[in-house]
């Protein structure tokens, strides 16, 4: 039996927050609101589960600490708080990738005007001031932000200006693709925080998935890009969409991505399906094979000290949302339109959404409490989640592309990779890095816990066979 | 071409937390830029035109454009007067 050695917090009896899924012949408990998890043989669990007071050591620590009364993680209450501001320059883009779902190569929206971005920055820094907060976290998105450098000259010093206004710290993070001039990344290098650049791994991937608008390779001015911000002081993150043609390159790429360019951090998400990737013949990955692949990528990245990372994994306390949504962060668009989703409106209205906030004249920002309330009481998960160990911490996933499909039935290719990868990294969390890799090597046990229908624990009726 | 001032060759600078710190070519003592100057050098060093940096300090700041032509037009003055740019470009 292998334990964890972990701190406090509702009973089992609660069927809230401890579950237990298989791991081959042992059991992984995991009791998120109880800051628990533990690897576990059958009696073990049994004990557990019927709440035997009685043992010695470790387990009887669980065991005590799994009876303290927890709190689930509860929607955000009271005025308006706004976690970030974020800034779509403009939604268009200069790159036409193989799958992008956003229409952004074929906008014609105008961009945003650099004067009314510069005044939403000043009233976001006033929010921060007003209720004490010390970091003007501003962040921009696309589209591709760099489509529009004026804006983006604008933002970035009004943030910088008015944080020195208000002795505050300016904190600047874009989302770019990186095909920019040398001059621009340098530029970025200098100004940014953080840098999150997408770019889906070596020259045969990124030519297969992505590309201009005016059908040139954009590869090697992304790896220019690529180089000019690892040797800059902003943080440098990887943004890789895996699809079924790249994914069992993933841990080469990885090493690849380690070798040439030493990231903070390389986010590793699968292609959510568009028209336009169905047209290109690229698909998402087979979810026990993106499983193995994220794994293998993890373990090529460690030796150089960089996370490997996918979005609706365990990351930091338990959560209703793996996103955003809900955390009042605010998604300004060009027209005006504030929002709590980057999707586009007609993406979360077809999921009977409305993310909508309220609204930015250039002067007044107008955000409705009602509507803040709302999106804070969006479902965290669906039916599915109640039963699943990764309730608290995949949340269910995208409430527009994820929620919106199949919410109630049994687990589907999304949830099996989220379930997998969970484990595995719970496993590495508890050191136990070898049962991780041995249930890789065996693909009855992978499906079990995949598939692994109720995790909660006790359950009805009783015994973990 | 159209009229541009560039930092002279040698003058380095450096993105501060409040601004920028400009070291001149000729070893002369640090310049320490807050803002909206620190903008206004940042523009032109990115190979921004006048009346460009112009509009941009006016959205940035949220000033008139006369305003905004006030601090850029002495901010270039100075600086070039004490060498740290120089005009490229331009029909004059």
């Amino acid at each position: 039996m292998r334990l964890s050695a972990c701190t406090a917090g509702a009973s089992p009896q609660s069927g809230l927050g401890v579950f237990a899924v298989p791991v081959r012949d042992a059991w992984l408990l995991h009791a998120p609101l109880h800051e628990q998890s533990a690897l576990l043989n059958s009696p073990a669990l049994e004990r557990i589960a019927a709440c035997e007071d009685s043992g010695s050591g470790a387990l009887l620590a669980i065991r005590r600490a799994l009876n303290k009364a927890v709190q689930p993680p509860q929607p955000r209450q009271g005025p308006l708080c706004p976690l970030f501001l974020c800034l779509l320059p403009t939604r268009a883009c200069n790159l036409r990738c193989s799958y992008c779902g956003f229409g952004a190569a074929a906008c014609n929206e105008p961009a945003m005007n650099a004067g009314e971005a510069a005044r939403a920055v000043d009233w976001m820094a006033r929010q921060v001031r007003d209720r004490g907060g010390e970091t003007l976290d501003i962040h921009l998105f696309g589209g591709e932000p760099l489509h529009a450098p004026d804006v983006v000259e604008v933002v970035v010093h009004r943030t910088r200006a008015a944080a020195a206004e208000m002795r505050l710290t300016p904190h600047l993070q874009v989302i770019t693709n990186g095909v920019c001039s040398e001059q621009r990344a340098r530029w970025v290098g200098d100004y940014f925080d953080v840098v999150v650049l997408s770019f889906d791994g070596p020259r045969d991937i990124y030519d297969r998935q992505r590309g201009c608008c005016d059908g040139r390779p954009a590869f090697d001015a992304a790896v220019r890009t690529a180089a000019i911000l690892s040797r800059s002081s902003a943080d440098l993150y990887f943004r890789v969409c895996v699809t079924d043609y790249s994914v069992g390159t993933l841990a080469a790429a990885t090493s690849w991505f380690c070798e040439q360019f030493q990231p903070h951090t390389i986010d590793l998400e699968p292609l959510k399906p568009t028209p336009e990737s169905s047209a290109a013949g690229l698909g998402p990955p087979d979810p026990y094979e993106f499983a193995r692949e994220f794994w293998r990528a993890r373990r090529a990245a460690l030796p150089f000290g960089t996370e490997c990372h996918y979005s609706a994994a365990l990351s930091g306390p338990p959560r209703l949302s793996f996103c955003p949504v809900g955390s009042d962060a605010l998604i300004l668009s060009p027209g005006g339109s504030v929002d709590a989703c980057y999707l586009l409106e007609q993406e979360w209205g077809a999921s009977g959404l409305d993310m909508h906030l309220g609204s930015w004249d250039g002067s007044v920002m107008r955000i409705s409490q009602h509507a803040v309330e709302r999106v804070r009481r969006i479902p965290s998960g669906t039916a599915r989640c109640l039963n699943c160990f990764c309730r608290w911490s995949c949340a269910g996933g995208c409430h527009v592309v994820h929620k919106g499909s199949g919410a109630g039935a049994g687990f589907d290719d999304f949830c099996v990779q989220t379930r997998l990868i969970s484990a595995l990294l719970l496993l590495d969390e508890m050191g136990a890095a070898d049962r991780a890799e041995d249930l890789l090597t065996d693909e009855g046990a992978l499906k079990r816990l995949a598939m692994h229908s109720d995790d909660r624990l006790p359950r009805e009726g009783g015994a973990h066979a | 071409m159209p009229e541009r001032y560039d930092p002279t060759s040698g003058t380095a600078w450096s993105v501060e937390p409040r601004g920028l710190l400009v070291l001149p070519s000729d070893g002369g003592p640090a310049l320490r830029l807050e803002y909206p100057d620190a903008a206004v050098w940042d523009l032109l060093a990115l190979g921004n035109p006048p009346p460009a940096v112009v509009e941009k300090i006016a959205a940035m700041q949220g000033i008139p454009r006369t305003a905004a032509e006030r601090t850029v037009f002495d901010a270039i003055l100075r600086w070039t007067r004490a060498g740290l740019i120089m005009r490229r470009g331009g029909d004059g």
